[in-house]
């Protein structure tokens, strides 16, 4: 919340809540109007909706937004099924307005830096690459919770999804998945750690592996490593530093060599850089009646399908 | 220039990412971060700032005989309060910050804060966070940016300043808030500075994470001149910054804090500021660098 209501473009703001101690918690923390529900809100009064439940309720409240006309923002994932996901992506076009769902590692510089340098081709064409995020979000005193348990949870939905979606905004489209592979560490009947290739259909084919595991207790904090290699070339980068590796030599590029700059920042430029391009699309599309950004249903379909394998 | 001996790389904390796990490993045991205080405390540094874990407050209690330091504790640290409020919910983290406390220190708490004054709740909220510290060797009480910041996100700024006044009015320290948004925070602090706040942010010629932007934060310092301006060393990507031109640059700055895992650096970098003198005149110590 403080970055979106830190941003300038914001008027004024209505929190949206269902449980009572959190409506009291954000009345007293944010000085914002508090409701209980949509209903209790007039929707043509409102320009952003910003849906930051549990991914089950994504579909319901985004599709009421969209069709409201409100711009949106959705956590991740867009919703807990492909046709969903579809659905809000067709509505998105259909009103014309803008929607966003927060794969928030497509804003870290170091991977934007990464995208570029795929994309320039100077390292030639990519062989195969591995994307890797581990935390210890699960344990084994953790209560049972929305993101561990029912539609859209879980390891693959809640934590992995990031991964997926990186390899997408790194790679491109995915055709189809193979290798899947899950398992239970900590969280009753759901996966805590899950791996799957991703393949496109090309000559040779092409495949990223992503792995996630969310029940690592030797992780500090959410820990991603993508390795992309090349015919003579390796690269390894964190959130924090890419590392070239070619010809025996080692380059790097810190993300303190990178432009970071964003107009608040609290626990990372990538969580900003969301916001304020976000806020800037929503601006500009008033001002100028720009075409929008929405999302297709790519990252949808891959999870669809490796949740499918997972059981 | 006030110079203070600091914890990242006793947190693993290390901004450009190249240095990260060899900080882990290298101090992983209390007596790893024991034996480098003792070499900053040799080297000449008296004050010392760190994150209130329980780790590092054991830490200042077995070496405050032999190395006195000067204490400039902060808090929360931010992945304990994830972790906690990830196992516990709000309401858990809440109750175990509660629980320290006595029955009728949290009544009254709880009533003043209906009436929005949360100085007697941030009263218990200090004391839970520094429980068991040598207070006669405290000399500043800080808030650490992913609080700072996130009030000053949510726009409550009233909250801040009553942080302040705790600090100032109950224990007779210097009210500290780090921030990764200086002119913002300065801005609002300072119009007033009823309580003599002290500032720390980044702030490196490079531009690496000194937001909104570089010009916006140097604009930002010489307006706020005179004022309780420090920064956190950091070296931006590769070359190094000269300490004394970029000081004579920007005399607006106060002090800085800096951290540094490398025993001779301590040393060197102590050693290279020490005639230099801040705009108030205070003698410098030293500066070192993240190498």
């Amino acid at each position: 919340m403080p970055h979106i209501l830190s941003h300038d473009v914001i008027d004024k703001a209505v929190v949206v809540e269902r449980n009572l101690v959190n409506r009291f918690i954000a009345r007293r923390l944010t000085r914002c109007r508090v409701a209980k529900s949509l209903e209790s809100i007039d929707l043509d009064s409102i320009d952003v909706g910003i849906v930051l439940t549990p991914s089950a309720s994504h579909y319901e409240l985004t599709s009421r937004l969209l069709n409201a006309g409100i711009h949106c923002f959705v956590e991740k994932p867009m919703s807990v099924t492909w046709r969903e996901s579809a659905e809000l992506c067709r509505l998105a076009a259909e009103k014309g307005v803008t929607l966003r769902v927060g794969y928030v590692y497509r804003w870290n510089p170091v991977f934007r830096h990464l995208k570029g340098l795929l994309e320039s081709g100077s390292l030639g064409h990519p062989c195969s690459a591995s994307l890797a995020m581990r935390g210890n979000v699960v344990g084994p005193s953790s209560k049972t919770t929305w993101r561990s348990s029912g539609p859209g949870s879980g390891c693959l939905f809640d934590f992995g999804s990031h991964m997926v979606d990186l390899a997408v905004f790194l790679f491109g489209s995915f055709d189809s998945i193979d290798s899947v592979k899950g398992e239970s560490v900590y969280t009753q009947g759901g996966v805590d750690r899950f791996s799957a290739r991703l393949l496109r259909q090309a000559t040779p084919p092409e495949v990223a592996t992503v792995t996630a595991d969310w029940s690592d207790e030797s992780a500090r904090k959410a820990l991603v490593e993508v390795r992309v290699q090349f015919d003579s070339a390796t690269i390894v980068a964190t959130p924090q530093v890419i590392k070239i590796s070619r010809d025996g030599t080692e380059d790097e590029i810190s993300i303190s060599d990178l432009d970071t700059d964003v107009s608040f920042y609290l626990r990372g430029e990538d969580f900003a850089s969301q916001w304020d391009d976000f806020f800037e699309e929503v601006r500009s599309k008033h001002r100028l009646n720009q075409v929008v950004s929405i999302p297709d249903d790519v990252v949808d379909r891959l999870l669809e399908m490796i949740d499918r394998e997972l059981g | 220039m006030n110079v203070i001996f600091g914890d990242n790389q006793f947190l693993g904390v290390e901004h450009s990412g190249r240095k990260v796990a060899e900080y882990v490993e290298a101090f992983r045991s209390k007596q790893q971060i024991i034996d480098t205080l003792r070499l900053a405390w040799d080297a000449g540094l008296r004050e010392y700032a760190f994150t209130a874990t329980p780790t590092m407050l054991n830490v200042v209690r077995a070496i405050s005989e032999e190395c006195p330091f000067i204490l400039h504790p902060a808090f929360p640290y931010a992945q304990a309060v994830n972790k906690k409020l990830a196992d516990m919910g709000f309401l858990g983290a809440f109750a175990d910050v509660v629980r320290s406390s006595s029955v009728w220190a949290v009544f009254g708490a709880a009533v003043t804060s209906l009436r929005h004054d949360y100085r007697r709740a941030l009263d218990l909220y200090v004391r839970y966070e520094l429980r068991g510290i040598n207070w006669d060797r405290v000399s500043s009480i800080g808030l650490l940016n992913v609080a700072t910041d996130f009030l000053l996100g949510l726009r409550r700024e009233d909250i801040l300043d009553q942080f302040c006044s705790v600090v100032r009015q109950q224990y007779g320290k210097t009210p500290v808030l780090y921030t990764m948004n200086f002119p913002r925070l300065a801005a609002s602090v300072w119009q007033e500075d009823r309580h003599g706040a002290r500032l720390i942010f980044n702030f490196n010629e490079k531009g690496f994470r000194t937001n909104p932007s570089l010009n916006a934060v140097v604009n930002a310092v010489e307006a706020h001149r005179g004022r309780e301006i420090y920064i956190m060393s950091l070296y931006s990507g590769r070359g190094k910054t000269d300490p004394h031109e970029f000081l004579a640059r920007h005399p607006g700055i106060r002090g800085v804090l800096f951290g540094s895992s490398n025993p001779v650096r301590i040393g060197e970098n102590y050693r290279a500021l020490a005639s230099l003198k801040s705009e108030n005149g205070t003698q410098g110590y030293a500066y070192a660098s993240h190498r």
